[in-house]
């Protein structure tokens, strides 16, 4: 059922405490709504609907963080991109489990959330 | 009887770590020596342009233009947001006074986030999706967003990690060496190889000197109808801007384009026609280096090098202002200063006008200016015309 996008916060918050990822897609033209706008990029529509994805993607890009830029994310840690299996295109930064870790672009990956500190957020995994 | 506009004056508050001064203060002396060094009075002044997203609070044209004295605005833009529209308020300005609107256009940019240095960072934050999705992730900072840039550059052109490292220095040590020979630039240091290679990494493969400075400091540039100065006209010969179809939110982690700028390519390729030159003729470049890795994407995008092959165009010090293909002969924001692209603009201009000292680009007669390297971007041609 549609749901109007008010609140990516709440919404998201809900998502990763299940545990499985979900992503909102036009109701119209079936593209994904990422990050969410009121209206859709491709064909204007403006009825979403929040739809289950697989928590596996591949790895688009990704660095090796030296320094930290947020508190509660201490550095050296690694954070991609991971364009999402079945997802149109979208993308989620999450962060590995390993900072030492090698790791190539295209690169097969598994998420989990991760929702154990103050920010929940996806990690990653290499499937390989 | 109608005459060409052309650049009547520049002036620049040098970039520093703290001016003590408010970005305010800086605007309306940029502005103060620019109507100097044209010889213009402020009363003088119909019109003026500026950047959109930051200068309306930190220095406003109402305040800006009560203290620099510019009593007669008839006419007052906004263009876009930060180094795309810098180099769009020129273009605009010129525009005024090359459609007749006015005799005398101003633009001006001014920044204290030298003395405010999380001023860039807290500018991404204040985005929806970057708080919710990216920060709890730890892709956070416009350092990341090049960072992965780079790899992401480097997986599809297929460059060994000794390549990347090896281009990215290029770019560093070029524009250090060009603000080594800039008698105001912010870091004027010696740095070799070694000292590169010294330098701890952010995040990788970019390095502590593979990213801009902080500064305060402005600029401002007049825009004239009328007579020529006895050295050579400066003129706007083309200018383009053009901007891709995804929110500035989105662009670091969505752009389905990246490594490669769309827009950049369309700007240029508009500038480039308007002024009736191909880019291979242009002498020198300014282009806006935040990340030492933005200076080959924009070679490449705006069609001076082949995609994927900076590296074999640059090597050997080809960047420096003696080189064949000078770039940021100020030495950038890398080195020079973080004036978002004003910095870039007034050094194109003296190098035309043949007034860079130590660093001057013999015979240079046209510079490409482009800024923004991101959704977004602005082209400027810039030529020296004699007699």
């Amino acid at each position: 059922m549609a749901e109007p996008v008010v609140d990516l916060e709440s919404k998201w918050a809900e998502v990763l405490s299940s545990g499985q990822l979900q992503l909102p897609f036009c109701d119209e033209c079936s593209g994904v709504n990422w990050y969410p706008l009121p209206r859709c990029g491709r064909c204007g529509a403006s009825a979403f609907s929040w739809r289950i994805v697989p928590n596996r993607g591949s790895v688009h890009s990704f660095t090796k963080v030296h320094r930290s830029f947020v508190g509660g994310v201490a550095a050296p840690y690694v954070v991609a991109l991971i364009e999402v299996e079945s997802a149109g295109g979208a993308r989620l930064p999450c962060r590995g489990a390993d900072a030492n870790e090698t790791l190539n672009v295209g690169d097969q990956v598994t998420l989990q959330a991760d929702t154990a500190g103050d920010g929940a957020f996806w990690r990653f995994q290499r499937s390989t | 009887m109608t005459i060409a506009p052309q650049i009547s004056g520049i002036g620049e508050v040098a970039p520093s770590r703290r001016s003590g001064r408010t970005a305010e203060q800086l605007a309306v002396e940029a502005i103060r020596a620019a109507l100097a060094d044209a010889g213009v009075r402020p009363d003088e002044v119909e019109c003026i342009v500026t950047e959109t997203s930051l200068m309306p609070s930190v220095a406003p044209t109402d305040r800006v233009a009560v203290q620099a004295g510019l009593n007669n605005l008839r006419r007052v833009y906004h263009s876009s947001p930060v180094g795309a529209g810098i180099l769009a308020g020129l273009g605009m300005a010129w525009d005024a006074v090359a459609n007749g609107d006015v005799e005398h256009a101003l633009t001006y940019f001014a920044i204290d986030w030298g003395g405010n240095p999380t001023g860039p960072a807290d500018y991404h934050h204040k985005m929806a999706a970057k708080v919710v999705v990216e920060e709890p992730a730890g892709f956070v900072g416009p350092p990341l967003y090049f960072a992965a840039i780079a790899e992401r550059y480097r997986a599809i052109h297929g460059l060994s990690q000794p390549s990347l490292a090896e281009m990215l220095r290029e770019v560093a040590l070029s524009a250090r060496h060009n603000a080594s020979m800039h008698p105001t630039a912010q870091d004027r240091r010696g740095l070799d190889e070694a000292g590169y290679d010294a330098s701890p990494f952010v995040a990788e493969p970019l390095r502590g000197v593979d990213c801009s400075l902080l500064s305060d400091g402005a600029g401002a540039i007049l825009v004239s109808r009328g007579q020529a100065p006895s050295e050579g006209r400066i003129v706007l010969q083309g200018w383009g801007y053009a901007a891709d179809a995804i929110p500035d939110m989105d662009f670091y982690s969505q752009s389905p384009w990246l490594p490669d700028l769309p827009a950049a390519r369309r700007a240029a390729q508009e500038a480039l026609k308007a002024a009736g030159v191909t880019i291979d003729s242009i002498d020198l470049f300014q282009l806006y280096d935040c990340f030492s890795i933005a200076v080959p994407l924009q070679l490449e995008a705006i069609g001076r090098v082949p995609p994927g092959a900076t590296l074999e165009h640059i090597r050997g010090g080809r960047l420096r202002c003696d080189g064949d293909l000078p770039v940021n002969t100020h030495g950038g924001l890398l080195s020079h200063g973080y004036l978002l692209g004003v910095g870039h603009v007034l050094e194109a201009i003296q190098q035309l006008r043949g007034k860079a000292g130590a660093r001057q680009v013999s015979h240079a007669r046209s510079a490409f200016v482009g800024a923004g390297p991101g959704r977004q971007y602005t082209a400027l041609i810039l030529e020296r015309q004699d007699g």
